[in-house]
C-alpha cells in the first residue's frame, strides 16, 4: 500500500490528528487486517443468526449457566 | 513489622472485628494510614492526593461503632480509590492532564456505597492516563514504582491501587478492569484482584475507557477481602442501566463445600515465561492435593476474540475522545494518543460485528472450555514484573508491552465474565505470580471461594514486601 492508495476520508485522520502519512499507512494496514479477520469471524458464525444484545444477552447466560 | 504496619497488614475481616471489640479505632486505622502514606509514597507515587476529609469520616465511623450502629465490615476500614470516580467537590484526575480534571457535582456510586458502609477513603490513587495502559506509567503525574522493586513496573492501569495495597497503605481500593487492569497490576505487585462480570457493579460516576468492557471492581489482599468489598458495592443501580438489569445477585459462599472442577486451557498456559508456569503448576498441585479437579480443556477462540476485543477497543476509545484528542492533542501522552486516534479508521461494520458475536464467543467459551467445571484457571500475566524503561516513543515496543501484559486478561473483558487473581508464588528476582481464576457469567461467588479455598492452602497472600528502599532518606531511582 502507498500513500496513493489511500481513501480521501483516511487523509482527512492525518489533518486532524496531526499526524504524517507514515503513521497513515501503518494504522491502515494493521486496521485493514484487523477487519478482515472480524469480516471473516462474523461470516463464519453466522453472525446473521443472532445479533442482539450482549448485556440482555449475558444476563440470559447468566440465568442458564451461572452455576454448574 | 511495627504496630502501624501490625495493624495496616490485618485483613480487613480481623481489623473489622479489633474495630468492634474496641481494640482500636477507625481514628487510630486512619491516622497510621496517613503516616504510613506520608512515609512511603514520595518513593512509590502511589497516591495522587490524600483526603483531609478523611479524618471526618473515621470519626462518624467510631460514633456508629460506639453506639453499634455500624453493620458492614468495613465501617472504620481505611481505603482509597483510582483517581477515576466522581466525588462531589473534589477534583477527578482521570490520571490525565490539568485540562481535563474535574470537580463533580454529585458522587459516583461505588464512593456513595462505600460511604453508606462508613469506610474512610483516605484519598485518590495513580492510575494510567484515562486508564489507557497496563504499565503503570504516567508522564502527566509520574510512573507508580512497583512495592517489590522500584525499578519494575506497578502494571496498569489501577497501578495505585495495586501499590498502595501491596505497601499496606490501605486495606482495599476501587480500581477498574477493561483489558486487565485490577489483574494486571494486582498479580505484579502481588494482591489479589477481582473484576466482576461486566454489569455486576454500577458504572455511574466513573470514567468510562471502553464502555462496552468496563468492569469496576476490588484490589485487596485476600478473596475474603475482595468479597467483603464487592459485596459492598455490587447491585442495581438505575443510573447505569447495564447494572440495572434483573442479574442474579451477588452470594458471600466462601465455606461452601461442594467438590470443584477446573478447567485447564493447557496450550495457552505454554506460552508464559518458566518461572511463571511453575508457580503456576505449584498451585495447581497445592489445589488438586486439597481434592479439586482439573481438567485439560482446548480453547480455539482466543486469538479471535483478542481481534474482536481490539476492534471494539479501538473504536470506543477515539469515540470517547474524538473531540478533546482533536482539539487538546498535545496535553495527551504519546503512547495514549497513539491509542486512541487508530480507532478514526475502524469501519462502523466491524465495530458492530465485533459487538454483536460476543454472545456467540461467550456461548462458545462456556461449551467448549467450562463444559462442566465451576471455573477456568490460567496464569495472570506471562511474565514477572517487567523493568521500568521509557518506551514512551516506540509505538512497535509499547504494542509488543501492552499484548504481552494482556494477553491472559483482555479475553474475559470482551467475554464479560468474571475473573479473580490471587498471588501464587515468587519468579525470578524474587517478583510475584498471579493466578487467574475465571468464571461464569455472575458467578464471582464460586471464583471467591476458589480464591479463598488457594489462601487457605497457601500463604503467598501474607507476604509484604521490604520497603527499606522507598523509607525516607533512603535512595531511590523512582520517577517523581
Amino acid at each position: 500500500m502507498t500513500a496513493s492508495d489511500l481513501p480521501a476520508l483516511d487523509r482527512a485522520f492525518v489533518d486532524s490528528y496531526r499526524t504524517d502519512e507514515r503513521r497513515l499507512l501503518d494504522i491502515s494496514e494493521r486496521t485493514a487486517r484487523l477487519g478482515a479477520r472480524v469480516a471473516e469471524l462474523a461470516r463464519q458464525l453466522d453472525l446473521d443468526r443472532q445479533p442482539w444484545g450482549f448485556d440482555s444477552a449475558l444476563v440470559e447466560l447468566g440465568a442458564r449457566h451461572g452455576r454448574r | 513489622m511495627g504496630a502501624a504496619s501490625d495493624l495496616l497488614g490485618l485483613s480487613i475481616g480481623a481489623a473489622a472485628r479489633l474495630l468492634r471489640d474496641g481494640g482500636t479505632s477507625a481514628a487510630e486505622l486512619a491516622a497510621l494510614s496517613g503516616d504510613r502514606i506520608r512515609r512511603l509514597n514520595p518513593a512509590l507515587n502511589a497516591f495522587l492526593s490524600v483526603r483531609p476529609a478523611a479524618a471526618g469520616q473515621a470519626e462518624e465511623a467510631d460514633r456508629a461503632l460506639a453506639q453499634g450502629a455500624a453493620r458492614s465490615p468495613l465501617a472504620g476500614i481505611p481505603l482509597a480509590h483510582k483517581d477515576m470516580f466522581d466525588r462531589a467537590g473534589e477534583t477527578t484526575t482521570f490520571g490525565a492532564h490539568a485540562a481535563f480534571w474535574k470537580r463533580p457535582e454529585s458522587t459516583s456510586a461505588v464512593k456513595a456505597r462505600l460511604d453508606d458502609c462508613l469506610a474512610v477513603d483516605m484519598g485518590t490513587l495513580n492510575m494510567s492516563e484515562f486508564a489507557a495502559g497496563p504499565t503503570g506509567e504516567n508522564s502527566h503525574h509520574g510512573r507508580c514504582a512497583n512495592p517489590w522493586a522500584a525499578d519494575r513496573l506497578s502494571g496498569g492501569s489501577s497501578s495505585g491501587s495495586a501499590a498502595a495495597v501491596a505497601a499496606r497503605m490501605i486495606h482495599g481500593s476501587i480500581g477498574s478492569d477493561t483489558g486487565g487492569s485490577i489483574r494486571v497490576p494486582a498479580a505484579l505487585c502481588g494482591i489479589t484482584g477481582l473484576k466482576p462480570t461486566y454489569g455486576r457493579v454500577s458504572r455511574h460516576g466513573a470514567m468510562a475507557r471502553v464502555w462496552s468492557q468496563d468492569s469496576i471492581g476490588p484490589l485487596a489482599r485476600s478473596a475474603e477481602d475482595c468479597a467483603l468489598i464487592l459485596q459492598a458495592v455490587a447491585g442495581p443501580d438505575d443510573r447505569d442501566p447495564l447494572s440495572a438489569l434483573t442479574a442474579p445477585p451477588f452470594e458471600l459462599r466462601l465455606g461452601d463445600d461442594r467438590p470443584l472442577r477446573l478447567s485447564l486451557p493447557n496450550a495457552l498456559v505454554s506460552e508464559a515465561d518458566d518461572d511463571v508456569a511453575a508457580c503456576f503448576d505449584a498451585a495447581l498441585k497445592a489445589l488438586a492435593a486439597a481434592g479439586v479437579g482439573i481438567d485439560a480443556a482446548h480453547w480455539p477462540d482466543v486469538d479471535d476474540i483478542h481481534a474482536l476485543a481490539e476492534t471494539a477497543h479501538k473504536a470506543e476509545s477515539t469515540a470517547l475522545h474524538d473531540g478533546q484528542l482533536t482539539a487538546h492533542l498535545e496535553k495527551y501522552g504519546v503512547f495514549v494518543r497513539q491509542r486512541f486516534e487508530e480507532g478514526a479508521l475502524i469501519p462502523a461494520v466491524r465495530y458492530l460485528q465485533a459487538q454483536s458475536l460476543r454472545p456467540v464467543m461467550v456461548e462458545r467459551f462456556l461449551r467448549d472450555v467450562m463444559r462442566s467445571c465451576d471455573a477456568v484457571v490460567l496464569p495472570t500475566v506471562a511474565c514477572v514484573a517487567p523493568v521500568a524503561r521509557a518506551l514512551e516513543d516506540d509505538i512497535g515496543a509499547n504494542r509488543q508491552l501492552l499484548g504481552r501484559l494482556t494477553r491472559y486478561t483482555r479475553p474475559f473483558n470482551y467475554l464479560g465474565l468474571p475473573a479473580l487473581t490471587v498471588p501464587c508464588g515468587f519468579g525470578r528476582d524474587g517478583l510475584p505470580v498471579g493466578l487467574q481464576i475465571v468464571g461464569r457469567p455472575f458467578d464471582e461467588a464460586t471464583i471467591l471461594r476458589v480464591g479463598h479455598l488457594f489462601q487457605t492452602l497457601t500463604d503467598w497472600h501474607h507476604r509484604s514486601p521490604d520497603l527499606s528502599w522507598a523509607r525516607p532518606g533512603a535512595r531511590t531511582e523512582t520517577a517523581a
